[in-house]
């Protein structure tokens, strides 16, 4: 059993600021084993490693990798490989974590994958605004230049600060002269056009257990963003360990958000015993997503954090799509009555109307995410819904301390 | 395999042509935006109610798609 992060790495609430204490970023030292260098991997063997070993996405589908790779070696060489380093998920810093202490684990992941799928160049995608990461990053990049490490180039693109930035479909519309947003492929064809050279896109995660893999690790691990009231933490958990092992010091929550702002509220009890493990996860309907792990504490309204968090969701809509566009305006509308103790019957009646109007609508899942996530909340926190649609919250405290996820709430909206 | 009419989202401006020319696979929501049924287009009417649709678009945002029946990953 080997994980990639061996501490948790602790962040601030918000932002994408280093931790203290991780200066000297670049500790993994480059020169490492020759047979473990990226040129000299033995490329049949790994693919029928990640086959075995299920290898899943990291950014959030957890798609099986290697159904992907496939289909990018099967359009051809001369395409691209992509570390998508744009973690737009607030709540996420997993991959922030990996890219400030071990730049060089996902390097290899993306130079091995761009071998695979015989690109002609590597690029990270990247937030503009992640200053910080870009610099480590690039310094990354410029030693393995030095050392001759690479065969394919590799460079930095960045990305216009917006959520949809890091969806893989904005990704490849953008690298291919568009804007970076989802453009529509239709059913069957693939992200990157069928009659062009493929444009594959990883997550950051991915690409550091495919270099994990590739020196002989298998991967039994998933790596988590913890959220708690002042920090966000990323740890790296084994298979095995469960919920209530993560939480067997301090309080226990209420419910969970697991997922993301657009995931799923679970109520502790259905959660605690189950493990940190996509798979068996999906045998119970619920998903890890981006990896988001935020409780809810009994002191904390979770309409106004639902409220709060369709708010966001709807100021992130690309804005292509109508039905996003005024669907999610109406769902955080509807929720910030909600949460104020004014929605009325016939308001509640349109917010239900609406959860239904919006799955599959849009050209990417955020409409469906908001609508899923808003439904769980209700599923999740009938108690809470009925209190409120009797203008009464029992959560009396929370008027005079709101707890705020990260970029939500007051601060203005970019 | 199974054709069904499909619309590309990020083009359509809500024009509503299409419930004209299609009303059996067709209803517009209450923003003015389509809501395009996936039933298989079976039948003779059906599949010339979507070729009108997909004509009638000023967007081109409709297609008629062959659909796999096995269940999507």
């Amino acid at each position: 059993m080997t994980a990639i992060l061996n501490e948790p790495v602790i962040f601030p609430y918000e932002g994408r600021t280093p931790p203290a204490r991780t200066t000297a970023a670049h500790t993994v030292p480059l020169a490492k084993k020759t047979n473990e260098q990226p040129r000299n991997i033995n490329l049949d063997l790994l693919l029928k490693n990640i086959e075995q070993q299920q290898l899943d996405g990291r950014g959030g589908a957890h798609f099986p990798t290697i159904t992907k790779l496939r289909a990018a070696i099967k359009a051809g060489p001369g395409g691209i490989a992509v570390a998508n380093a744009a973690e737009g998920e607030p709540a996420s810093i997993k991959d922030a974590a990996l890219w400030f202490t071990h730049p060089h684990l996902v390097l290899d992941g993306l130079q091995i994958i761009a071998r695979l799928i015989n690109a002609k160049e590597a690029i990270v995608w990247i937030h503009s605004t992640a200053t910080e990461q870009i610099h480590t990053i690039q310094h990354a990049i410029n030693e393995r230049n030095t050392a001759r490490r690479d065969t394919i180039p590799t460079r930095i693109v960045q990305a216009p600060d917006r959520y949809v930035s890091g969806q893989s479909h904005a990704i490849v519309n953008a690298l291919q002269s568009g804007p970076a947003v989802p453009h529509f492929r239709k059913p069957g064809e693939r992200a990157w056009g069928d009659n062009n050279p493929p444009i594959l896109v990883h997550n950051t995660e991915t690409l550091a257990r495919i270099a994990h893999l590739a020196a002989g690790h298998h991967p039994d691990h998933t790596l988590v963003t913890l959220v708690e009231n002042h920090h966000r933490i990323a740890i790296d958990v084994a298979n095995t360990t469960t919920f209530a092992d993560l939480y067997n010091t301090g309080r226990t929550p209420q419910a969970v958000l697991l997922g993301g702002y657009a995931g799923t509220w679970v109520t502790w009890d259905t959660i605690a015993h189950l493990p940190v493990h996509e798979p068996t996860l999906k045998q119970h309907g619920i998903s890890l997503g981006a990896g988001t792990i935020i409780p809810i504490y009994p002191d904390t309204c979770p309409i106004r954090i639902t409220a709060d968090l369709a708010t966001w969701l709807a100021h992130e809509s690309a804005r292509q799509c109508g039905p996003c566009l005024y669907g999610t305006a109406d769902l955080a509308s509807d929720m910030t009555a909600l949460s104020h103790g004014q929605l009325k019957k016939s308001g509640y009646k349109r917010l239900l109307e609406t959860l239904n109007l919006l799955p599959g609508r849009g050209g990417c899942s955020l409409p469906d995410g908001t609508a899923a996530m808003i439904t769980s909340a209700i599923t999740t926190f009938p108690q809470e819904v009925e209190a409120h649609m009797r203008r009464k919250c029992g959560h009396l405290q929370d008027t005079q301390h709101p707890h705020r996820l990260p970029e939500t709430g007051t601060r203005k909206h970019k | 395999m199974s054709k069904q009419l499909r619309i590309n989202p990020t083009v359509c401006d809500g024009a509503a042509m299409c419930a004209l020319k299609a009303p059996s696979l067709i209803r517009m929501d209450r923003w003015g935006f389509p809501i395009v049924n996936r039933t298989p287009l079976d039948t003779a009417s059906l599949l010339t109610e979507a070729e009108r649709a997909v004509a009638a678009c000023p967007r081109k945002a409709l297609f008629i798609a062959n659909i796999q029946n096995k269940p999507k990953q």
